[in-house]
């Protein structure tokens, strides 16, 4: 018996390394991927945000000398969003099958936040553009038609030859 | 909300939609649909700031049978006159080739921001009235 045990232990203590390791990688993995939905999530959530304060905010009140700064910040960070979407598409390679649903679907709507930035960041900056501006108020000064004349648009839309 | 109307006898507008049809046939398609987003919510589009009290908006509009996205096609811009529950279209340009801040004035501006000297943090060690 004594020289079976000499053979089995070993082989025994091997075993149970291995399946020790197994474990470590695998609990390593899913901290990992864990990390990963965390982060994507935060930053979603933080583009949202900024997303629904540039939409839904009264900008009646911004000042010319704050337009500049704000274009600038803005275009930087669609750039800069831009230049992780290869990161974000090569995540969903190496996630486990358990988190890619939602890793795809914060994907998603990390791409549907980023157009809508991009979408503000070209209003600010047109803001910065004092021809586009100046264009814009004469469209404003020239456009008279009092509410009360407005027709119904479907039927203007539809008048327009194709 | 009930919806808006919606105007679309401006100058200016109707000049670019007779190009923008010329240009795409089926871009008033793209533009129906477009409108009638914006009827129910005028925030969708993207606030131009610096136009004094006036509400100003941008939207993209691709065109979908040409395969174009919003990113390479229209851009719509239209006042929004909440008091009178109107919207004005002013302008519908096809801006395929639109960039963000020109690189030169982003240089410009994080030169001036550079230039500006950082203002002193609150003293907390001043003294106490």
């Amino acid at each position: 018996m004594a020289e079976v045990a000499t053979y089995t232990l070993p082989v025994y203590e091997a075993v149970v390394c291995g399946l020790e390791l197994t474990r470590l990688q695998e609990e390593e993995t899913k901290q990992r991927d864990l990390e990963l939905l965390r982060s994507s999530i935060n930053l979603e959530e933080k583009m949202r945000t900024a997303v629904e304060t540039f939409q839904k905010g009264d900008l009646s009140r911004i000042s010319k000398s704050d337009i500049d700064p704000i274009a600038v910040a803005l275009a930087t960070l669609v750039s800069t969003i831009r230049l992780t979407e290869p990161w974000f598409r090569d995540s969903l390679k190496i996630i486990s099958a358990a988190c890619l649903p939602t890793q795809k679907d914060v994907i998603a709507r990390i791409q549907r936040d980023t157009e809508c930035l991009e979408e503000i960041a070209e209003a600010w900056c047109m803001a910065t553009d004092e021809s586009c501006i100046s264009e814009i108020r004469e469209a404003i000064r020239t456009a008279t038609t009092k509410a009360e004349d407005v027709k119904p648009w479907r039927e203007v839309l539809a008048s327009v030859k194709d | 909300m009930p919806p808006l109307k919606i105007d679309l006898t401006a100058r200016t507008f109707s000049r670019d939609l007779a190009d923008a049809i010329k240009r795409h046939r089926s871009v008033k398609a793209d533009l129906e649909s477009a409108l009638e987003s914006l009827e129910k919510d005028p925030t969708i589009g993207a606030w131009i700031p610096g136009l004094g009290g006036e509400e100003v908006r941008k939207l993209r509009i691709g065109v979908k049978k040409d395969g174009i996205g919003k990113s390479k096609g229209y851009r719509l811009i239209y006042k929004v006159d909440r008091k009178n529950s109107v919207i004005t279209l002013l302008f519908f340009h096809f801006k395929p080739d639109l960039a963000l801040v020109p690189t030169k004035e982003i240089a410009e501006v994080l030169k001036s921001l550079n230039a500006t000297p950082p203002s002193p943090a609150p003293d907390s060690s001043g003294p106490v009235n």
